[in-house]
């Protein structure tokens, strides 16, 4: 890593920079604690009191889904795979686009007024089913989300010229502390009305910087020096030496669908929307940024991959024989756009970027501390928790949240592939997840027995881990581990449902 | 090849055109939306008070 130091010192990131990005932190700050007079009780808490429109709800389904963590792993895709991985990101927006049109889950959700997933489980199923529930769904999250930190880091690191370790680590605590102060105070309104604004920022950011690239580039210059590099490899995606292939896309897809209907940050989305209409249209609008959130930075990997290509210093690092290292891989990206931008656009970039990160930031830990006091602390409470004391316990829950993701994602030294962590994280969640919800919302004879079941095939999902198939001397891709639990979770609740059926039957 | 090329080139151009298109549209309707957020919660709350009262 001594090489790569050395040339993450050379950076175009100038004082003019500074000042960008700190006008963007002091304006985000204030804006997310000016919502905090707009809070009176649990329902203005969690879902801003039901009344999102289109527009803003777009913008705030895109600026959570879009993290600087996935802007790092699709740019580290489109580095490795160079236009092929375009698929992923069509794949996603036409999961995302059929949700918006048919409404398959997150309408019948919203309909039946609920805050969260699991209590829907409560309501289809049993108290046990929706505790377990949250339980999964939390814990997956707050695990998945523990790399954010981690990765975003190396993107600050390497944009800014830092290379101490306790630099990056100060300044990824200071951006987390500002994103709980007002998560913690405003909920969901702070979420809603500083996604907004660094919407705004992220999109002047991302467009800016993609039309910058195109002029040093060059489309035609771009496609003919990726052909140059990765031959077909770097465009069909059904071939299968790239790592990607028919399976692999199939999972994709299906991860498209899980990201729009079943991930609870972006179903917070459709039960904080006013009516049904509005969730259909900030979906299918909202397919959109399903794309973007890929596609924008698989081309920016693609860039890094030519511009690094095409210097012989960066070419020895990133594009040795025999390849790279995955960390190295992700770093590739931005150690590119700090020479390939200039300063000042470098400051805007930044800013977009730490938007992208800080609006991932305020929705996860909103989320998952809403989950674990509405889901898990009230169904155990044997008295009901005012709206209050719903609000405080959320709030200190979240103050937990952060604590961990610090001591888990930059101060606890973690192995090297992330990717495989997070996929795999949420895919014990959501394998039995979307297997329940949809038993549960359109099978009238789904049961109890038949959603325990099927949480219970997501540990499966463990087996996708690297060092889980090593103890098991196997070494299966993730997709096919993924697809097949998928495929036992939705065996697993028809033939425990059928097998033990419910007592009483439950209204649809 | 040629198919791959073409697919993703109109994906690239369609996706970055829509997406500035849409940017704007939320730049200019969001904060409407905004407003009328803050307007029905503030209604909300003052109908909540002067209903306990």
């Amino acid at each position: 890593m001594e090489a790569l130091d050395k040339i993450a010192i050379h950076t175009n990131f100038g004082l003019i920079d500074y000042a960008i990005v700190a006008i963007f932190l002091v304006v985000s700050t204030a804006l997310g604690v000016y919502a905090t007079r707009y809070i009176k009780n649990m329902d203005d808490y969690v879902v801003a009191g039901r009344g999102v429109q289109t527009y803003i709800g777009i913008a705030s389904m895109i600026a959570a889904e879009m993290g600087l963590v996935t802007v790092m792993y699709s740019a580290q895709m489109g580095f490795a795979n160079g236009f092929s991985a375009f698929a992923i990101a069509a794949l996603s927006a036409i999961a995302g686009f059929i949700v918006g049109c048919t409404g398959f889950i997150v309408v019948p959700l919203r309909k039946l007024c609920v805050m969260t997933i699991p209590e829907f489980y409560e309501k289809r199923f049993t108290r046990g089913v929706r505790i377990l529930g949250a339980i999964i769904l939390a814990g997956s999250g707050i695990l998945n989300m523990g790399m954010f930190l981690k990765v975003d880091s190396m993107f600050i690191t390497s944009v800014m010229g830092m290379n101490s370790d306790w630099q990056l680590k100060i300044a990824m605590s200071v951006i987390l502390l500002l994103v709980l102060l007002y998560t913690m105070l405003g909920g969901m309104m702070s979420v809603v009305l500083t996604d907004y604004m660094q919407f705004v920022v992220m999109a002047i950011s991302l467009i800016a910087v993609s039309v910058l690239l195109m002029g040093i580039f060059g489309w035609t210059g771009l496609m003919n020096n990726v052909y140059q590099i990765k031959g077909d490899a770097g465009f069909n995606p059904l071939l299968t030496s790239n790592g990607m292939g028919p399976s692999y896309l199939v999972w994709m897809l299906f991860l498209g669908f899980i990201g729009a209907c079943v991930w609870q940050t972006s179903v917070m989305r459709a039960t904080s929307a006013a009516d049904t209409n509005v969730v259909r249209r900030t979906y299918a609008w909202g397919a959109v940024g399903f794309l973007i959130r890929f596609l924008i930075p698989y081309f920016w990997g693609i860039c890094a991959l030519v511009f690094v290509f095409q210097t012989p210093a960066l070419k020895a690092i990133f594009l040795p024989p025999g390849g790279a290292s995955s960390t190295l891989q992700l770093r590739a990206m931005p150690v590119a756009l700090s020479r390939l931008v200039p300063a000042g656009a470098i400051g805007i970039l930044t800013a977009g970027m730490l938007a992208a990160a800080m609006s991932t930031y305020n929705t996860y830990l909103h989320t998952w501390s809403a989950v674990i006091t509405q889901d898990v602390i009230a169904p155990l409470s044997r008295t009901n928790l005012s709206s209050n004391t719903r609000i405080l316990l959320a709030r200190i829950i979240m103050c937990f949240v952060a604590v961990f993701l610090l001591v888990w994602g930059l101060w606890y030294p973690l192995g090297e592939k992330l990717w495989d962590y997070m996929a795999v994280t949420g895919a014990i969640y959501f394998t039995g997840a979307f297997a329940t919800l949809v038993g549960g919302i359109y099978w009238k004879r789904a049961s109890t027995a038949g959603a325990y079941a099927a949480f219970t095939c997501g540990f499966f999902m463990l087996m996708g881990l690297k060092p889980v198939q090593e103890i098991f001397k196997v070494n299966w891709p993730s997709q096919n581990v993924g697809l097949s639990v998928t495929a036992a979770a939705i065996v697993a609740m028809i033939l425990f449902s059928l097998l033990f059926p419910n007592k009483k039957e439950v209204p649809q | 090849m040629m198919f791959w090329r073409i697919l993703w080139s109109v994906i690239w151009f369609g996706g970055i055109g829509v997406f500035t298109a849409l940017s704007l549209l939320i730049l200019i309707y969001g904060y409407r939306d905004l407003v009328d957020l803050f307007k029905t919660l503030k209604k909300q709350h003052e109908q909540s008070k002067n209903g306990s009262e």
